[in-house]
């Protein structure tokens, strides 16, 4: 047995960082459920007509999303301007959210899911932003993340309902 | 564009492209996929462990570690000049399987 030359383990570094990206490409998660469990999605899937695929990935978005920051925050490594990609990520795909929020019936399921996961992945930006303000140096990083954040509360402003922006009319004596 | 996004892709961009082959014959035998071997070659938690050289005096290295679906391989590697060659890939053996276990607890 001979271990490898540094320059076959960077090789086999640069491989595996290649085939990590294939798979996030490809874009697909397998598991294996028993039977139990295969029998209630089928049933739920049936009933609300949307695909046991579809199901599953709408539960699991807020979930990822959630544990994703958490472990973040645990490892105190959302400093960096890479980190901040991330908020930069999920504020990108909020505004996508919006654009399609704005295609779909109003009142239609779709239509309530999407503003769901909207509104999620707008506080979650929210929170990474100011998590990254809180401890970064960085100037321009600093000066990006307050644009961002009024950019957010200019989108949350728009979305309070503009009746409970009116002031209420003083009753009559 | 933004900074750290500019970094990213100056990074990327720098980045060597390794080819991989595959022997596919042994992969069949074994019922292993190329994308398993990539799910394995991804995985952060593979190991690698070390092989004696080929035939050909080429380096090897055996990793073990589990595909998406839970299923524990080992994957073969060869370093040729040019690629990697996977020659070799089926579920872990028992040693391995030991191996594995053994590294990851510590």
């Amino acid at each position: 047995m001979t271990p490898l030359s540094p320059q076959n383990k960077e090789r086999l570094e640069t491989a595996r960082n290649e085939a990590r990206k294939r798979v996030i490409a490809r874009g697909i998660v397998q598991f294996r459920a028993d039977k139990e469990m295969m029998d209630q999605l089928l049933q739920i899937s049936d009933y609300q007509k949307v695909p046991v695929g579809t199901l599953v990935r709408q539960w699991l978005a807020p979930i990822v999303t959630q544990q994703f920051i958490n472990i973040q925050i645990e490892r105190q490594a959302i400093l960096t301007p890479h980190e901040a990609t991330k908020a930069e990520q999920l504020f990108t795909q909020a505004l996508r959210c919006k654009e399609m929020i704005s295609k779909l019936p109003s009142m239609s399921n779709e239509r309530i899911r999407a503003e769901s996961d909207y509104s999620m992945l707008l506080q979650n930006a929210n929170a990474l932003f100011v998590h990254t303000s809180e401890n970064s140096r960085d100037s321009v990083l600093l000066k990006h993340i307050r644009l961002r954040l009024d950019q957010i509360a200019l989108l949350c402003n728009e979305e309070t309902p503009a009746v409970l922006n009116k002031k209420p009319k003083k009753k009559a004596v | 564009m933004f900074v750290a996004d500019l970094r990213s892709v100056l990074q990327n961009t720098t980045m060597a492209i390794e080819e991989l082959s595959f022997n596919k014959e042994n992969l069949s035998k074994n019922s292993v996929t190329t994308q398993e071997v990539e799910q394995v070659m991804a995985s952060a938690t593979a190991i690698d462990c070390e092989m004696t050289p080929s035939d050909r005096g080429n380096d090897r290295v055996m990793l073990v570690g589990f595909t998406l679906v839970g299923r524990l391989l080992e994957v073969g590697i060869e370093f040729f000049a040019n690629r990697l060659h996977v020659f070799h890939a089926s579920g872990a053996t028992k040693n391995y399987r030991k191996r594995f276990e053994e590294r990851v607890r510590t």
